[in-house]
């Protein structure tokens, strides 16, 4: 479904991304990890159509990325990226406008679930209260894929429940969502796939369970045997 | 694209209420002077100082209007609000395509605001004090100044303002191709403020020479005028085409 080959970004002679080849599939809940740094939201930018490869190639279902991807593709960015006149409501009807798979019923539970209101304005929403917002927007799409972006930075845990239950939702067969986050434990629960990311590197595309049953290792301890040394 | 372009108004709204307000302002002074009269001091003094401030604002008010929009360009392109924009399943031809029809009617409608009140403006004093003798003289002076066969009328004043809007359409449009350049080919670079800058003015400088080269010595007024203009459209839309392909290949927000 998301195939990349070579895929390199480069910011000046930093290395972004370096030479990542995978493929992500349907069906699939994968967890994106790798320490600051390690290339993971330029990937996801790249796959979302923001930001362009230096080298390689990145496709969806066999075409390039492009306005069709986009309109397949829900992504939802680390950063707020709200226009500053915007409320929660106005960002409802801007999604209404340019995505067909956007349900503005959805939105409206998805905003109740995270006690939001659609006057909220978005230049004065909390840091936790503006990732629930992007959350709502980008899950209120009937996408085929999901790319969240550290969804649960700046949130409580229990605000951090209410989205992983709306996360674990849209898990169906047809779909791939790709979630990054150093939230690591937290992502075991929802995951079951880990891609790892290294300087830019991957480093591997790994089961959970068969990583469980035949290393014997969860996804955590994979996580500090990979990063041990770099974060530590 | 109807959707991007009702969002490119709702970016620039805020521009153009500015200018509208302070229209508004120098247009009540205006009628409270000629409700006074030109014999009453207070009268005299607020005509006397609305006119000229409405002239002004009528010709920097299309000029900030224009500059409004490549603001708005550069924010899409440059801050984290341009993931609204770009992550939207239109393409680089249609998001800039909006940018420039929004531009390019807003500047319209907006000399065609300023035109008409210009308009009613002179008839109301007319009515009112029955002499523009001296209002007259100077917009003829003016004209001679540009093209000494020129006849002042109506025609005339629409032909040049035509001109004028097409070629700030033109200057605008070249704006937007070097804030492109600069956010998608020149970004972390060095220099990249001043290369873009000497590229946009080397880029309108080219513009001015087209327009003059097709401009031959013997043309008339209204030729002269709408060659220009032609020049500034078609100018215009080479800079949208080189615009969009730029963006559609190398920029990453």
């Amino acid at each position: 479904m998301l195939k990349c080959e070579n895929l390199t970004k480069t910011f000046g002679s930093k290395r972004a991304v370096d030479g990542v080849t995978m493929t992500l599939e349907p069906g699939h809940v994968y967890a994106m990890l790798g320490p600051n740094g390690s290339g993971k939201t330029t990937w996801m930018k790249m796959a979302a159509g923001l930001m362009k490869p230096t080298s390689g190639d990145i496709s969806f279902q066999g075409s390039p990325i492009g306005v069709e991807s986009r309109s397949r593709i829900a992504y939802m960015s680390t950063e707020p990226y709200f226009y500053a006149w915007m409320t929660a409501g106005s960002a409802g009807r801007y999604y209404q406008d340019f995505f067909a798979d956007f349900s503005m019923d959805r939105y409206r539970e998805l905003l109740r679930q995270m006690d939001l209101t659609e006057d909220l304005k978005t230049k004065s929403l909390s840091s936790g209260m503006a990732a629930k917002l992007k959350i709502a927007l980008t899950l209120a799409r009937d996408a085929q894929v999901y790319m969240l972006d550290e969804p649960f930075n700046g949130i409580d845990l229990l605000a951090r429940d209410q989205i992983r239950t709306c996360i674990l939702a849209e898990a169906k067969p047809e779909k791939l969502l790709l979630l990054s986050s150093h939230l690591v434990e937290e992502m075991e629960a929802i995951a079951d796939r880990a891609v790892f990311i290294r300087d830019g590197r991957l480093v591997e595309v790994r089961d959970l369970e068969e990583m469980r049953e035949t290393d014997g290792v969860s996804m955590a301890n994979r996580y500090r045997e990979i990063y041990g040394h770099v974060e530590g | 694209m109807k959707q991007l372009l009702k969002y490119e108004f709702r970016k620039t709204w805020i521009a153009k209420l500015i200018v509208l307000g302070i229209t508004a302002a120098a247009e009540i002074a205006f009628l409270i002077g000629v409700a006074l009269g030109d014999d009453n001091k207070t009268g005299a003094a607020l005509i006397g100082t609305s006119v000229p401030l409405l002239v002004m604002i009528a010709l920097f008010g299309v000029m900030f209007i224009g500059i409004q929009s490549v603001v708005v360009l550069h924010r899409d392109m440059n801050t984290k609000q341009g993931y609204m924009l770009y992550m939207t399943p239109r393409n680089s031809y249609q998001i800039l395509g909006a940018k420039f029809l929004e531009n390019g009617l807003s500047l319209v409608l907006s000399a065609a605001a300023f035109f008409l009140l210009g308009m009613l403006d002179v008839t109301l004093l007319f009515s009112r004090f029955g002499q523009l003798d001296q209002l007259w003289e100077m917009g003829k002076r003016m004209l001679e100044a540009l093209n000494a066969e020129v006849e002042l009328n109506t025609g005339t004043f629409l032909l040049l303002a035509l001109s004028m809007l097409a070629s700030w359409l033109g200057t605008v449009s070249v704006a937007y191709l070097a804030d492109i350049v600069s956010s998608a080919l020149l970004n972390g670079k060095k220099c990249n403020g001043l290369v873009s800058f000497l590229f946009f003015v080397l880029l309108s400088a080219l513009m001015g020479w087209l327009q003059n080269l097709l401009r031959t010595p013997g043309m008339d007024f209204t030729a002269a005028m709408l060659v220009q203009a032609g020049v500034a459209v078609a100018y215009s839309a080479v800079m949208y085409f080189l615009s969009a392909y730029i963006m559609d290949h190398y920029l990453s927000v």
